[in-house]
């Protein structure tokens, strides 16, 4: 805070330091003291010397109740204490717990997907099994041909393969409802998401504000580089330039290395 | 190639693991581990038995690239074959890992069908090799 305080002073003295105020007025005001002192009359002197002076002073005193508002005004219209002390005091730690919740939210669905895709893998191999059980039954149909009383337990059989199918048609069933329902965690992340989009935006203007009250809002804010702290660029962004290779690219890198 | 040889997937999302060892599942790759970095991989590399490592770049701990380059610069392990599956997509990093001595290297998200190719391709390099 005191560092703007600073800032603002500088700025305004040194905007107001190149033209004298008043100017003409100390022309004339010099003049008669002048004329005064040639005159050699030391009462007219004195009482324009203290004129000259009154003048001086009331122009110290008009600059500094200026600075003085202008001061107020910017602190007013940052409103420092009350936005930066809610972004940083609640918003971000707020922020921080809903994006924890996104992760989760993601994981437990992906975990949902994933266990469901491991019954249906046994449901198929129940599948194969019915196919097996169906081959044998038809490997056995010359036999009904030939004793028929055997056909009852040809048609018990086929039953039996039936149910299990359609038990298996069931459960598939579920589990692609199961596998559609989880995906509702993507709705409830992107609102999460897109709040915390909007928290980051209000501290991107924050913090400009802050720059060009300290007067560094000339220069243009440096745009993130991804790997400058010895960080990993992580996931390449769709949209965002930073130099994300695509497969085809790390393959023909590779093969350029010799693999 | 041999279908039981042993696989240890290294990554620090259990998704992404399971998502893995799925995929090789479906390969015909069924006897694999897991472990949720480069620290927990390596006490498991070294006491032997793995083939094979599928690993992540960027985890807790220990790295990938640092695990690579521990497994390289071990007597024991120092000709395990290497398979890099990373979102870490920047030509430097994909240049890095190849120094380190990387076998193969798949920028997540990737399909079944490029984990199949990459895969033939080591095993038929070392198939050529041997």
């Amino acid at each position: 805070m005191s560092a703007v305080v600073v800032n603002i002073h500088a700025r305004t003295v040194e905007r107001d330091a190149p033209a004298i105020p008043d100017r003409a007025e100390y022309i004339g005001r010099l003049r008669e003291l002048l004329s005064a002192l040639e005159a050699d009359d030391q009462a007219l002197f004195e009482a324009r010397l203290n004129q000259l002076m009154r003048l001086r002073e009331e122009g110290l005193f008009v600059n500094l109740a200026k600075l003085t508002r202008e001061l107020h005004q910017a602190v007013k219209d940052l409103n420092f204490d009350d936005r930066l002390q809610q972004l940083a005091g609640s918003e971000l730690p707020d922020a921080c717990l809903r994006l924890d919740y996104v992760v989760k939210l993601g994981e437990d669905a992906a975990h949902r997907t994933l266990d469901v895709c491991d019954d249906s893998r046994v449901l198929l191999d129940r599948l194969n099994g019915c196919v097996v059980s169906l081959d044998d039954i038809r490997e056995r149909l010359p036999m009904v041909t030939q004793q028929p009383f055997r056909a009852l337990t040809v048609a018990n059989d086929i039953d039996q393969v039936e149910h299990t199918m359609r038990e298996i048609g069931a459960g598939l069933r579920g589990h692609f409802s199961t596998i559609a329902q989880a995906q509702e965690y993507q709705d409830l992340s992107g609102q999460v998401i897109r709040r915390v989009i909007t928290l980051v935006h209000n501290i991107e203007g924050a913090l400009i504000t802050l720059l060009r009250a300290t007067n560094e809002g000339q220069r243009t804010p440096a745009s993130p580089t991804a790997s400058a702290n010895g960080e990993l660029a992580g996931p390449a962004v769709p949209g965002l330039s930073s130099g994300g290779q695509s497969q085809q690219d790390a393959d023909a890198l590779l093969a350029e290395l010799g693999f | 190639m041999d279908k039981n040889l042993k696989i240890l997937i290294v990554d620090d999302f259990s998704t992404m693991r399971r998502i893995v060892k799925n995929l090789l599942t479906d390969l015909g790759y069924t006897n694999t581990a897991e472990a949720d970095d480069g620290k927990t991989a390596w006490p498991m590399l070294q006491a032997g038995g793995f083939d094979f490592v599928v690993t992540d770049w960027n985890m807790p701990g220990m790295t990938g690239i640092d695990l690579l380059r521990a497994i390289r610069g071990d007597d024991k392990l120092k000709s395990l074959p290497v398979l890099m599956v990373t979102a870490e997509a920047q030509r430097d990093q994909i240049i890095d890992a190849a120094k380190a001595g990387v076998n193969g290297y798949i920028i997540k998200p990737f399909t079944a069908l490029t984990l199949k190719e990459k895969l033939d391709k080591i095993f038929q390099r070392f198939e050529q090799a041997a």
